[in-house]
């Protein structure tokens, strides 16, 4: 178990260089797919968001999307609205655990807290909207369990009052800090081609300066109306991979802050009619922290004949074995963490 | 001489209860967290508790022969530890021995308690990761501690003594700090690694290597390795107080002891603030490379302004 993280590394040197990398992964192997098969759409939720628990509304989105392009159940505004909010507060608390991983890596104790402070912050906004900090099993097939209350909006509304302030915080801390740059700077470069033949997506493609980002490619939920820019690096080391990652927060910050003056009223659930009769396959897709999650769903009889689910982290290890070419055997870790690999969606 | 010992023990425990409090509850502030709160008033008994759980642990100190060699290893650094600390004046009133080599004497003492740490190896041999972790630690302090000699020269060919009384005594003027910074500096990041924390040293967790060589010690014998650790660090910082910061010497409004305590204490937050703002020195090359490159030229650098000073300008002195 190499650095907290559950995968294996098979690592060829010469002296103190590495030449060759296998990832030897599956230590946390559950079966999710095989499990959910012939269970009832509605009741594979709590499954489906153990797949990516550091961004697990992600994940039901995915799966809820899929099943209602499938139905073509056509989801109310608000429920739209809300869901973006808390997939954006997901996507911040995810890019901050992967700051607390890197800071961890460098081995710098104070960044390290600080981002656990702030990543608290977060998910005590998520527990007050669904419940639950990591597995809120809150997104619904045409909409969301339960409406949000108006003490959830005042303290989403007071944090984001000081919140820019400490991600300003954080970007001192990462991208200002000489002796952080130096380190990063020109370490794991990850080649276009390679990325590109391992179908990786998320930041990791994103700090290459490949403009590709699903909530504006394809502009599912309400995407589109809020003005938000996609980040791009330039070289695609993990200096970039982190920058990438820091203004995503403060772009996430923006829809949030857009999101919460216009959120309508009415209401946050439909009920379509599931038709039975359906078997051919329906492939839905977001963008979760890590990059692109896709699902391939086939029903019958209401319930889950097959699914499949396609995670960026798998095709991110990938990447981060083609990337450690060449580098020495004290980076890895460092250019382990800048890949932000979820183990268990790996290893599913 | 015994009873003072025994004052000198007893200042020895409150400083590392102090020390050991303040590494815990300061470093936890600088991080936003709380620390210990739940032993005594704001944790202040947790390391009591800790202490006494350890000696409650003590029948698994001699349980093997194989053990023998990591127990004698855990007695050395303490021993030397302690008798480095002996060695060392607090005031002009307050010391237990004068000895004419004291600084170097006192230096290596030092040095031989971390490399106590070595007799664990038959423990440790046992696993790959653990070993290499020990050797890297090994080979670390050697490689810092010359810097860390070479850079306490400075005040040695000032005062033109090995003797700690008569380094303090030639900074009754001028403390060496305000002409020797490079080796102020060099002095200070050859004791943070001396300290076994970060950025310089990681003993628990290197970049590679899962070096937990520690973990091998249970019970009294990780309280001994860990007090020996600690008694060391108090040592080093008195002794840069000492070298650099005019040691007792300070204005008559306080006890020159409190003088003395005041500096070791503000060293002590330099540190700490190094401890937690600095990202950690990559692997051992960059080590040797810092340490044998950059800290030894520094403090040759210093050696040569020194003598420089000191033949030409000795009326400043």
């Amino acid at each position: 178990m190499p650095f907290g993280f559950p995968i294996g590394l098979n690592i060829d040197l010469k002296e103190d260089v590495v030449i060759n990398l296998n990832p030897d992964f599956g230590y946390l192997r559950t079966g999710v797919e095989k499990i959910i098969e012939g269970i009832e759409i509605d009741k594979v939720i709590p499954f489906i968001n153990r797949v990516d628990t550091s961004s697990a509304i992600s994940v039901e989105l995915a799966y809820c999307i899929a099943l209602e392009n499938y139905f073509k159940i056509e989801v109310p505004i608000r429920a739209k609205f809300i869901r973006v909010i808390l997939s954006e507060l997901s996507r911040i608390s995810s890019h901050i655990l992967f700051l607390t991983k890197l800071a961890n890596a460098l081995g710098m104790n104070m960044p390290l807290h600080y981002c656990l402070r702030e990543r608290e912050e977060i998910l005590h906004l998520i527990e007050v909207a669904t419940g639950s900090r990591l597995t809120p099993n809150f997104v619904r097939v045409g909409g969301i369990k339960s409406d949000l209350s108006m003490q959830f909006f005042d303290k989403l509304k007071e944090m984001l009052k000081g919140f820019r302030k400490k991600v300003h915080e954080i970007r001192v801390f990462f991208l200002e800090n000489e002796l952080v740059v130096n380190r990063l700077n020109n370490l794991g470069i990850l080649v276009k081609e390679d990325a590109i033949k391992l179908a990786i997506s998320g930041p990791n493609l994103r700090a290459l300066g490949v403009s590709r980002d699903i909530r504006k490619n394809d502009n599912y939920e309400i995407y589109d109306e809020f003005n938000f820019k996609v980040p791009i690096g330039d070289r695609g080391d993990s200096l970039d991979r982190c920058m990438v990652r820091i203004e995503e927060i403060e772009q996430s910050i923006s829809i949030i802050s857009q999101a919460l003056y216009k959120v309508p009223e009415g209401k946050i659930r439909t009920y379509g009619v599931v038709n039975t009769h359906l078997t051919e396959n329906i492939y839905s897709h977001v963008e979760c922290p890590h990059g692109e999650l896709g699902m391939n769903i086939s029903v019958s009889e209401g319930r889950i004949a097959k699914l499949s689910i396609k995670g960026p982290s798998y095709n991110n290890l990938f990447a981060f074995s083609k990337a450690v070419i060449g580098e020495k055997l004290e980076d890895i870790e460092l250019i382990l963490a800048s890949f932000d690999i979820c183990v268990c969606e790996v290893d599913k | 001489m015994i009873l003072k010992a025994l004052y000198f023990l007893l200042f020895l425990f409150l400083g590392l209860y102090i020390i050991i409090y303040l590494h815990k509850k300061a470093l936890a502030h600088m991080q936003s967290r709380r620390g210990p709160l739940q032993t005594g008033f704001h944790g202040t008994l947790q390391i009591f508790s800790q202490i006494l759980k350890s000696i409650l642990n003590w029948p698994k100190l001699f349980t093997s022969l194989q053990d023998l060699s990591n127990n004698i290893g855990v007695m050395i650094s303490l021993t030397f530890a302690i008798l480095a600390f002996l060695l060392i004046p607090l005031t002009e009133d307050i010391f237990l021995m004068n000895i004419e080599m004291s600084l170097p004497l006192c230096l290596s003492f030092i040095m031989i308690s971390n490399m106590g740490a070595f007799l664990s190896i038959k423990k440790v041999k046992l696993n790959t990761n653990k070993m290499a972790g020990l050797l890297d630690r090994i080979s670390t302090v050697l490689i810092f501690s010359i810097p860390l000699f070479i850079s306490s020269m400075g005040p040695v060919i000032v005062s033109s003594s090995f003797n700690l009384f008569e380094i303090v005594r030639a900074q009754s003027r001028f403390y060496n700090i305000l002409y020797q910074p490079l080796s102020f500096i060099v002095f200070l990041l050859s004791c943070s690694l001396l300290w076994q924390r970060l950025p310089l040293d990681v003993p628990l967790k290197d970049t590679y290597f899962s070096t937990d060589y520690l973990s091998t010690q249970t019970g009294l014998n990780y309280l001994i390795s860990t007090i020996s650790e600690y008694i060391n660090i108090i040592s080093l910082l008195i002794l840069g107080t000492l070298l650099y910061l005019g040691g007792w010497n300070g204005p008559k409004i306080l006890h020159p002891l409190i003088w003395t305590i005041i500096k070791t204490f503000i060293l002590q937050v330099i540190l700490l603030f190094l401890y937690t703002i600095i990202p950690r020195i990559r692997g051992f090359r960059k080590k040797m490379n810092l340490s044998l490159a950059i800290l030894c030229l520094l403090s040759f650098l210093n050696l040569l302004i020194i003598i420089f000073l000191v033949l030409y300008l000795k009326h400043i002195f």
